[in-house]
C-alpha cells in the first residue's frame, strides 16, 4: 500500500514543483517589470547620453531593436512550449544580423560623442 | 519491505525539498514586491538609466526564462542552439564595451579635474610665430 501511494504521490510532487516554479517565474517577470515602472526614475535618461539632453537616434534604434527582438524570440518560445518542444527555439540569422548591426550603430554613436 | 522504505524516503525528501525551494522563492518574490529588495541599480548607473544594461537584462531574462520553462516542462535540461549563445554574446559584449567606453571617459575626466566632460576639456595652446 505504501509503494502504491508513493508511486502516485511522487509524480504529483513533481507536477506541483513544476507548476509552482512556472508561476514563480511569471510572477518574477511581472513584479520586476512593475517595480521598474513604479520606481519612477528607473528609466530616466535611457534615450540620452546625459540627463536633460534630447533623444539620441542611435539609442532609440537600439531600444526598438532590442525590445522587438526579445518579443519575437519570446513569442517563438511560447509556441515551442505549446507544441511540447524539447529544445529551445533557434534565433533566426536575420535577427542576429539586425541586433549586431544595431549594437554596432549604438557603440559607434557612443564613441563618436566621447571624441567630438 | 526495503523498496517500500526507499520509496517513502524519496517521497518525504521530494516534498521537503519542494516546499523549501518554493518557500524561499516566494519570500524573495515578496521582498521584491514590497521594496525590501531594491531594484534601483538594476538598469541605472550613477543615477541615470543605462541602455546597454537594459538590453542585457532583457535578453538574459528572456533566454534564461525560456530555458527554465522548457527544462521544467520536458523534465530534463534542453539543448541550447548556437544562435542563442551568439545572441547572449552580442548582448553581453555590447554591455562590456559600453562600460569600457564609459570608464575611459571617466579616467579622462580624472586626469583633467577642471573638465566636467571630455567635450569641455581645454584646447591645447597653439604656438604663434612672429612674422
Amino acid at each position: 500500500m505504501v509503494v502504491a501511494f508513493a508511486d502516485v504521490a511522487l509524480p504529483e510532487v513533481a507536477r506541483f514543483a513544476r507548476v509552482g516554479l512556472e508561476i514563480w517565474l511569471f510572477g518574477l517577470a511581472l513584479i520586476v517589470g512593475w517595480r521598474l515602472l513604479v520606481e519612477g526614475d528607473a528609466f530616466r535618461g535611457l534615450l540620452a547620453s546625459r540627463i536633460g539632453a534630447g533623444i539620441e537616434p542611435d539609442r532609440l534604434q537600439l531600444l526598438v531593436a532590442s525590445v522587438s527582438g526579445a518579443i519575437v524570440y519570446a513569442a517563438s518560445a511560447v509556441q515551442a512550449v505549446q507544441q511540447g518542444a524539447s529544445r529551445m527555439p533557434d534565433v533566426p540569422d536575420a535577427l542576429i544580423t539586425v541586433l549586431a548591426t544595431s549594437q554596432a550603430i549604438y557603440l559607434a554613436g557612443k564613441i563618436s560623442r566621447r571624441h567630438s | 519491505m526495503e523498496t517500500q522504505t526507499w520509496h517513502g524516503l524519496a517521497m518525504i525528501i521530494g516534498v521537503g525539498i519542494t516546499v523549501v525551494i518554493l518557500g524561499l522563492a516566494a519570500v524573495v518574490l515578496w521582498k521584491i514586491f514590497d521594496g525590501t529588495i531594491k531594484l534601483d541599480d538594476l538598469i541605472s548607473e550613477d543615477g541615470k538609466a543605462s541602455l546597454s544594461r537594459f538590453q542585457f537584462l532583457i535578453f538574459t531574462f528572456v533566454v534564461a526564462g525560456v530555458f527554465l520553462l522548457l527544462s521544467i516542462e520536458s523534465g530534463t535540461f534542453v539543448d541550447l542552439p548556437n544562435n542563442v549563445l551568439v545572441l547572449l554574446g552580442l548582448s553581453s559584449g555590447s554591455y562590456v564595451i559600453s562600460k569600457g567606453i564609459a570608464e575611459n571617459a571617466s579616467r579622462n575626466r580624472d586626469r583633467d579635474p577642471e573638465a566636467t566632460d571630455p567635450r569641455d576639456a581645454p584646447r591645447p595652446r597653439t604656438r604663434r610665430t612672429r612674422s
